[in-house]
């Protein structure tokens, strides 16, 4: 198969790649607003959204296999088409996880916040800026890039240290609060799981560049 | 002529040496005159069309090119009049290209001198027009023709609307949020037929500041009315209970007066803010500016609140120079601002804590800052704490959530700034920046 057909092929699948990243982004930013501002329509939104994004999610993977099964590329292209099949599963996993921050709004109904998001919303500031610079780094082949996105999650780690411990406070103090509290700790970890998720597509990034599959960042957790 | 005499002279040679029966040599000499006489002949008369000719190539291959100021001469009866053709046209289209680009430099400043940002895509989605809005609104470089439109902007929500113009011909507006920022933007995208390369058309108008003051309108009006109804409700509470037959008993009917009483005050002391917030905003009230000392300011506002601070068992305490700091204000003002500042970090402040009030300066800038170990302000708050009702914590203080905004208007009169830092759960600092009196 001409090569040009196949560099088209794959500039469609990196496009659909960033769409469904853009949709994983989003996810998370509203999810995160969405509990701030106990806003129950956008968290329906969000949970109901998560459908389109795991179509998303088949669609380029039929697209990969298709164009695997069709053109059987070699080396720096079949490690392309690997890491693009990586990077939407974890994508999915991630809008999962922005998903069960959406329920957690749906769960706490109209009771007011137990304590203000703080550390959370730091942390949901970071991740969905650490996602959108991973798939750039993802698009310009930028290994150095996704290195030092890979770094950060310690600070995303730190913030989930604090959070945790000040919410055991709380919960120490305000014993009423446990279940309300609880669902702030399952948020942070949602966070962090996404964090970490997004260490993984850096690892990826740094695997179709250069073919090294290597564990840039253990997470604590 | 003289070429013509020359083979004249030759065949007439010719003949007489025929005659005289010189022939082998004199055939050669005839022929080799001939042949001379010819070429002389040609290069005369031919050399010069040929170069007109060459000339004329010359300006078509130019006007390929695209250069237009290329001209060929030609006095040649035949080849002169195709340099002449060949000049007019060139001038026609030098002035036919002149024209077009102008008008395009006129279309790019029309769209470059939009506030609104402009993309054009072809049918595979890559970019193959920007304008500078819109390059400045996706953060990106003017020169992304070719890449793809979703690589540049990063959201599917716009691409969506772009590639439905694009692939399926769909014309639509539609109000979507854009970046970490969330702004609101009204996306119309419309496609085109027969634009070449350009396949559909997007304009982006940025909606976020006109939503942000509808935004606010809609707050003031909400806020007034809630807080103008709930003393409203305990006052029309208390006059049913006094027509209902509380009247008819002293004690009880001295409670529920008072009781309208109190709920009277704090419409009147609200309406009073509000008015008194228009009055400083629109400059009705005038500032009477003097010299002020900021250090007496801040112990006089301490000492001011100091048994309040004492009851909530927070220490209160100033922190200023020895030598006297100039503001240039009007100094009843500047205490209302101050103490509003000190009354919030009270309020905000678990017992146990501390306040503290500052005075500095530095260059021609006074600092009066208020700085507490209370609450905090989530960061997404401390932008909106300054507007008009916008209480960060609902559930504390009964203020009528104007305190900040008075302060804010006070320090604009003064043509200084205020701002807050803060950390949620580690206290907040409020500062007053004015000019140097």
């Amino acid at each position: 198969m001409p090569r040009e057909q196949f560099d088209r092929k794959l500039r469609e699948i990196h496009d659909d790649v960033l769409i469904m990243s853009s949709m994983v982004e989003k996810a998370i930013q509203r999810a995160v607003d969405a509990l701030r501002n106990r806003d129950e329509r956008t968290s329906n939104a969000i949970i109901s959204d998560d459908l389109a994004i795991n179509a998303k999610r088949y669609e380029i993977e039929e697209l990969c296999i298709h164009t695997i099964a069709l053109q059987a590329p070699m080396a720096a292209d079949l490690r392309n088409l690997v890491a693009v099949l990586f990077i939407a599963s974890e994508l999915e996993r991630m809008a999962d996880h922005a998903e069960g921050i959406a329920r957690i709004t749906l769960m706490l109904g109209d009771e007011p916040l137990p304590r203000p998001l703080a550390e959370i919303s730091e942390m949901g500031t970071r991740t969905v800026d650490m996602l959108r610079r991973a798939m750039t780094a993802f698009v310009e082949r930028d290994d150095q890039a996704a290195r030092a996105i890979c770094d950060e999650d310690d600070v995303i780690d730190t913030l989930y240290d604090t959070a945790y411990h000040a919410i055991i406070q709380e919960m120490i103090r305000n014993p009423a609060d446990v279940q309300r509290l609880t669902y702030m700790i399952w948020t942070s970890h949602n966070l962090e799981r996404i964090a970490d998720r997004v260490t993984n597509i850096c690892e990826r990034v740094i695997f179709m560049v250069t073919g090294q599959l290597e564990e840039i960042n253990v997470s604590r957790y | 002529m003289a070429i013509v005499y020359v083979a004249v002279v030759g065949v007439v040679d010719l003949i007489v040496g025929l005659t005289i029966g010189h022939a082998a040599w004199q055939v050669a000499l005839a022929v080799g005159a001939s042949t001379v006489a010819v070429t002389l002949l040609t290069v005369v008369l031919v050399w010069p069309r040929l170069r007109q000719l060459e000339a004329a190539t010359n300006v078509a291959r130019a006007l390929a090119e695209g250069r237009f100021d290329e001209r060929a001469e030609g006095d040649d009866p035949q080849f002169g009049s195709l340099a002449a053709a060949l000049n007019a046209a060139g001038e026609r289209l030098g002035r036919m290209v002149d024209a077009l680009r102008l008008e395009r430099a006129q279309l790019e400043a029309l769209l470059n001198a939009s506030s609104d940002a402009t993309v054009a895509v072809d049918r595979g989605g890559a970019i193959v027009y920007m304008n500078e809005a819109a390059a400045q609104m996706f953060g990106a470089a003017r020169q992304e023709a070719g890449r793809a439109f979703i690589e540049v902007v990063r959201d599917h929500d716009l691409n969506a609307l772009l590639a439905a113009a694009a692939q399926r011909g769909e014309r639509s507006v539609r109000v979507v949020t854009y970046g970490p920022a969330q702004r609101w933007l009204q996306a119309t995208a419309v496609p085109i037929t027969g634009g070449g390369g350009w396949a559909a058309l997007a304009v982006f108008h940025d909606l976020t500041e006109v939503r942000r003051l509808d935004s606010v309108r809609r707050d003031f009006i909400s806020n007034v009315s809630h807080e103008l109804r709930t003393p409203l409700a305990g006052i029309r509470a208390a006059a049913e209970t006094l027509q209902e037959g509380a009247l008819r008993e002293p004690v009880a009917a001295a409670e529920f007066l008072g009781h309208i009483q109190r709920e009277a005050d704090r419409m009147t002391q609200l309406v009073e803010e509000l008015l008194e917030l228009s009055r400083i905003e629109s400059g009705a009230a005038p500032m009477r500016f003097a010299s002020v000392d900021a250090g007496a300011l801040v112990r006089d506002t301490v000492e001011r609140f100091t048994r309040q601070a004492e009851r909530a068992g927070i220490a209160l305490r100033a922190t200023v120079p020895d030598a006297p700091l100039h503001v240039a204000g009007d100094a009843e003002r500047l205490d209302q601002a101050l103490g509003n500042l000190v009354a919030n970090a009270i309020k905000f402040t678990l017992a146990g804590g501390e306040v503290e009030v500052t005075a500095a300066g530095t260059g021609g800038q006074i600092m009066l800052s208020v700085r507490d170990t209370g609450i905090g302000i989530e960061r997404e708050q401390q932008g909106r704490v300054f507007e008009r009702f916008y209480k960060a914590d609902q559930g504390r203080g009964g203020g009528t959530g104007l305190g900040l905004a008075i302060v804010k208007h006070i320090v604009l009169a003064h043509e200084g700034s205020v701002s807050v830092e803060s950390r949620p759960g580690h206290g907040s600092t409020f500062t007053m920046v004015l000019p140097r009196g």
